[in-house]
């Protein structure tokens, strides 16, 4: 079982507060919905969730069990896909996941990138620059990085930009099997996304 | 406090031009300067070491108040390495005939210079607090790590005309009494100047990094 | 229980073989760092050129003439490695994913290659351009390449600071300048030694200078990368 609580995150940006005394706890098996207008601070909260922003006050657990999960050891724990993330434009998709399989769990994972590459139709393109992909395909290749390592913890911000119908269906199903892993936080506005989600955490401006 | 400041520093000016003799050696009234630039040279020195003291701080706290105390004492650092650069090279034009002689110690002076103007410019390329400190104080410790290097080759590479500090290398005091007295006077004063200035200027900062998160 | 991930050293190495992957396929470092030194270099020789120069005077100037064409050149290109990964908004993609020691030991191995590549460019280029034959061939280009990594550690932290902030072309050799004088003044010096002086015996404080300023810009570099990265 493993869980994300956040407890009393707080940010503002400058002298705007931003967010206020954020508390939640997602478990293996939900989907936790962010919801709010934009402006909210959804994708400031994921990011201050992954760590990737420095948090004032409060913190965040990333728990396994009864056992927390060290900084140093999260970038193999967890995966994450938002909009301000991008891929190596030069490098082919193949390539990218790759790279970021064997940043995050040390081994070679060619058998698993390929694996879902196949599931996110792309595998006809995965020796093409990631710079010749429509946004669609670049959409779902980013989605593939992001639980190329099998995480333990997903966040989402947005996943379904740029998807189609048959993308759409590739990303409930990516949700589906992600949360027996773990918990998956997704941030969105899109309705198309809303049935994903297990449970909500609205934020107001 | 202040006023004990002020009046120690009036007796030091006063000490300076008409109780101390001149040194011998120096052409006619120069070696006066002594009092005036070496305690800036000291201060800016002193600042620096602040500076990096507060940066390795505010790298263990991420505590914004560490990161203005940095911030602060480079740029009074600045003000003190600007007074003792421009005191030395009118001392210089008098006793050696030229503003600028490429002694080491005006070529080190003036990489504190360079390190204090580009760790300042650095602060007003990031907008966001957090990110500009950490930044600026890695730059600073950085700064302060290869700082040895240079104390080491420059006097290598260049012909020192300036005057032994006043302990010179057989650590024997060079100064006379009344020099002495007062020289080490204007020491404590430039000191005590500069303590009063950071510490007024850290309120001053205080109150603005209040008013920004309250307003 | 899943092992947390790879030893630093064969992430650095993922790291960098990524990275020379995207600058094999668009060069724009190498390029720019090379074209920028030989731009400066032409301009030197049509200025100067070798015959302004009196041989007494050849050593010093032209040694020193070098390092500021390097120097310069290297602030052209060696700060691409952090700039394109925030500019491109890959940044938050590799921090989530990699160790910060081993981003900043890739990133060091693409700087130093890309440099190792523009000295055996440039220096040869230069020696003849100039008319400059140094009397101790080996310890002269033995000091360029210590002088090279030197240069190429401590700029790839300032690399690292400069892509976070704005302004960053400008500020770039802004911020390298002082911390690199006196690497920059010791070079310059041991090269007029090793192209001029009748014996070697300048070499081992030239050498303890260079290998000391690039060991401790490493171990520096090491620790304070982390905090630049996550800033």
């Amino acid at each position: 079982m493993n869980r994300i609580a956040v407890e009393g995150v707080s940010y503002a940006y400058g002298r705007h507060p931003l967010l206020q005394d954020v508390r939640f706890e997602a478990r293996t098996g939900e989907v936790l919905l962010v919801r709010g207008p934009n402006g909210s601070g959804k994708s400031t909260l994921l990011r201050l969730v992954a760590g990737l922003l420095h948090r004032p006050s409060g913190r965040v657990r990333f728990l396994e069990g009864d056992r927390e999960v060290p900084e140093g050891d999260l970038r193999a724990r967890l995966g994450m896909c938002a909009v301000e993330q991008n891929l190596y434009d030069e490098l082919t998709a193949l390539e990218n996941l790759l790279f970021f399989g064997r940043l995050r769990l040390g081994g070679d994972c060619a058998g698993r990138a390929e694996a879902l590459l196949g599931r996110a139709d792309l595998h006809p393109h995965r020796h093409k620059p990631v710079r010749s992909l429509s946004s669609g395909m670049r959409q779902k290749l980013k989605l593939l990085a992001a639980v190329v390592h099998a995480p333990g913890f997903l966040l989402l911000d947005e996943p379904g930009s740029n998807l189609d119908a048959r993308g759409m269906e590739f990303l409930a199903g990516l949700v589906e099997e992600q949360k027996d892993r773990g918990p998956v936080l997704l941030a969105t506005n899109d309705p198309r996304e809303f049935g994903h989600g297990t449970r909500e955490y609205a934020l107001a401006l | 406090m202040k006023p004990i400041v002020f009046l120690w520093l009036l007796a030091v000016i006063v000490a300076a031009f008409l109780w101390s003799p001149p040194a011998s050696g120096f052409v006619g009234e120069s070696s006066r300067i002594v009092f005036f630039h070496v305690p800036a040279a000291w201060v800016a020195s002193l600042a620096f070491l602040i500076s990096g003291y507060w940066s390795v701080r505010f790298l263990r706290s991420r505590d914004l108040e560490h990161d203005m105390k940095a911030a602060v004492a480079v740029r009074q650092g600045l003000l003190f390495t600007v007074i003792a650069t421009v005191s030395g090279s009118v001392f210089a034009k008098v006793m050696w005939g030229a503003y600028w002689n490429w002694d080491p110690r005006q070529i080190s002076i003036t990489l504190l210079l360079f390190i204090y103007a580009a760790y300042l410019v650095l602060r007003q390329s990031v907008d966001d607090p957090l990110r500009r400190a950490h930044l600026s104080a890695v730059y600073a410790i950085f700064a302060f790590i290869t700082m040895p290097f240079f104390v080491f080759v420059i006097p290598r590479l260049y012909f020192s005309l300036h005057p032994d500090t006043f302990i010179n290398a057989g650590g024997k005091i060079e100064m006379g009494g009344r020099i002495l007295a007062t020289f080490l006077a204007s020491l404590a004063g430039f000191t005590a100047l500069f303590a009063l200035m950071y510490r007024l200027e850290c309120r001053l900062e205080r109150l603005l990094l209040a008013k920004g998160e309250h307003a | 229980m899943a092992r947390a991930s790879t030893p630093w050293l064969s992430e650095a190495a993922a790291i960098f073989l990524k990275d020379l992957r995207s600058e094999l396929r668009t060069k724009v470092a190498v390029n720019s760092i090379v074209l920028f030194a030989v731009i400066t270099l032409a301009l030197v020789s049509y200025t100067i050129g070798p015959y302004r120069i009196p041989p007494a005077e050849k050593p010093a100037i032209l040694s020193a003439l070098l390092m500021i064409i390097l120097f310069f050149a290297s602030m052209t290109g060696l700060s691409r490695v952090f700039v394109k990964e925030e500019e491109a908004r890959t940044a938050d993609t590799l921090r989530l994913a990699a160790d910060p020691q081993a981003v900043f030991l890739g990133k060091l191995l693409l700087n130093l290659l890309t440099m190792a590549g523009v000295t055996a460019v440039v220096v040869p280029l230069f020696s003849i351009l100039m008319e400059f034959h140094p009397m101790h061939i080996c310890s002269f280009y033995g000091i360029t390449a210590l002088g090279m990594l030197g240069l190429t550690i401590a700029s790839t932290l300032i690399a690292a600071i400069i892509s976070k902030a704005g302004n960053k072309g400008a500020l770039f050799p802004i911020l390298a300048f002082p911390i690199l004088l006196p690497l920059l003044l010791a070079t310059a010096d041991a090269l007029s030694k090793a192209a001029a002086w009748p014996d070697l015996s300048f070499m081992g404080q030239a050498l303890g200078i260079l290998v000391s300023y690039s060991g401790i810009t490493f171990f520096a570099g090491l620790i304070l990368f982390e905090k630049v990265w996550r800033a």
